[in-house]
């Protein structure tokens, strides 16, 4: 345990430097000289900054801005904010997927079902009953007769539900409507999956407010990012994949190629790669005296 | 009974909607450098470089690897018909957005060679630009295998890996400090 002044760690317990005349304290991610109240090291990542000073510290306004690691301010905007605006977009993205396969599923279960129906001769589409009566057709097989003094009812309109619940189309011989078993059932099932996605949407904004209280979802902060030399990494042969690469994630795959040399290049060829390694083992060699 | 039939066949189309999802990353690494371990342990690298680097200084480092033609060969070089080279063509860069292959084809490279099958050494890397900046290329891990066939054509079983090392460019201390001695005294 340090006690007395007799000693060099100042504010915050950092080392004051002291060698080679810097007369600088040593504060973690970069150093701060006194004498001048100035930091003594450019952000690394200052060309992204270029309206402001390499040496500021937050922009000058450490109070809002953070900067763990050196590398440049961050937290421009409220974290809280943020967490809320990346909750929001999860949300649209998942729910709103959900939503739209549902309904997909739903339009291609009613699509079926239709299909279906048409070939066991218009059982729920065209009669409330299920009479087994075929629909009266007109002329236009796609048509259906109208009331007298209606205009003529196509199964467009009935499919785009243009029609009301329950309206009548047809001369009121074969008492058809619009409304069928096979749609309410469709109706419930969307009804079932669509309270599913409002659980999810429920549990998304659970995640957003434990996000809130975290208060760390700031993609600019490097303070965790790992360093890329790693400890080892492992590849597979696989043949003929792009590898991709991007900050903080990759994907590399060793790719392996079997080829044939003609003989009449063999020579060249090794004594090419020969003078690569000779030359390699000069430049150790030199390096090593 | 119609109505039961036409439900089962709704429930039917309903299950095979939601059927088992093709599995994309069939035979690929997803790598997060924070874990850096793979299913398969064949090649490995590791690269023995700085992190942060000044701005127009030389530095040396070197490769630390391991390939999958050790049984080949566990020497570089040629020895009676078989040969083994290792090489790593690099470039330095502070983009690595491209493919592979514009790196194999498009661009020039460096090229080292490898001292020996776990070593490869390269001298007097450079960076000219400060912030972020990457060392990147590809190990050309090769084993040549003379009169393999009978019409004295060579066989050539070559690897090819990716290697991409990201560093932070950052300016000395002297010019740092030279920088700041300038500010002040101008606004003095």
């Amino acid at each position: 345990m340090i006690t007395g002044r007799d000693h060099k760690y100042g504010f915050g317990g950092k080392e004051y430097n002291d060698e080679l005349g810097l007369d600088w304290y040593d504060v973690s991610a970069r150093n701060y000289s006194p004498d001048i109240a100035r930091w003594m090291n450019l952000d690394p990542l200052a060309e992204k900054m270029r309206r402001h000073s390499p040496y500021n510290f937050g922009f000058d306004n450490p109070v809002f801005f953070q900067d763990y690691d050196g590398m440049m301010p961050t937290g421009g905007t409220d974290p809280i904010k943020k967490a809320k605006a990346i909750g929001r977009k999860v949300d649209a993205a998942v729910v709103g997927g959900i939503d739209t396969a549902l309904r997909g599923t739903a339009d291609a279960i009613y699509n079926g079902a239709k299909a279906l129906d048409a070939m066991m001769g218009g059982y729920f589409f065209t009669h409330k009953d299920g009479g087994g009566e075929q629909p009266t057709v007109g002329a236009d097989k796609n048509k259906i007769d109208a009331a007298p003094g209606e205009p003529a009812l196509t199964m467009a309109d009935a499919d785009t539900k243009k029609l009301k619940k329950g309206t009548k189309v047809g001369d009121g011989k074969t008492n058809g409507t619009f409304t069928s078993e096979a749609a309410k059932f469709v109706k419930g099932l969307v009804d079932k999956f669509t309270g599913g996605a409002g659980d999810a949407d429920k549990m998304i904004k659970k995640g957003e407010k434990l996000a809130q209280q975290i208060g760390t979802m700031n993609a600019e902060n490097t303070a965790s990012e790992p360093e890329s030399t790693g400890e080892s990494i492992t590849f597979t042969n696989v043949t003929g994949v792009t590898p991709r690469l991007a900050n903080n994630y990759s994907q590399v795959r060793t790719v392996e190629i079997d080829s044939t040399v003609q003989p009449k290049d063999v020579s060249s060829v090794l004594a090419k790669k020969a003078a690569i390694l000779n030359r390699a083992n000069e430049q150790r060699d030199s390096n090593n005296r | 009974m119609n109505k039961e039939i036409v439900i089962i066949v709704k429930m039917i189309l309903v299950l095979t909607l939601f059927s088992c999802k093709k599995d994309n990353n069939k035979g690929t690494e997803n790598i997060n450098n924070e874990i850096q371990t793979s299913i398969s342990k064949k090649v490995e690298f590791k690269f023995l470089f700085n992190d942060t680097v000044y701005l127009n200084k030389k530095y040396t480092g070197e490769i630390l690897y391991k390939g999958l033609l050790d049984t080949i060969s566990n020497k570089v070089g040629t020895k009676g018909d078989v040969s083994r080279f290792i090489e790593y063509h690099y470039r330095l860069s502070n983009t690595i957005d491209y493919s592979v292959n514009f790196l194999e084809t498009k661009i020039k490279l460096d090229t080292v060679s490898a001292v020996s099958v776990d070593t490869i050494p390269f001298y007097n890397i450079k960076f000219t630009k400060l912030g972020v900046n990457y060392i990147d290329g590809i190990i050309d891990d090769g084993a040549y295998l003379a009169n393999y066939y009978e019409d004295g054509k060579m066989r050539v079983i070559a690897n090819r890996t990716r290697a991409t090392h990201k560093v932070i460019v950052i300016d000395s201390t002297s010019i740092i400090k030279s920088k700041v001695k300038e500010s002040t005294v101008g606004n003095i």
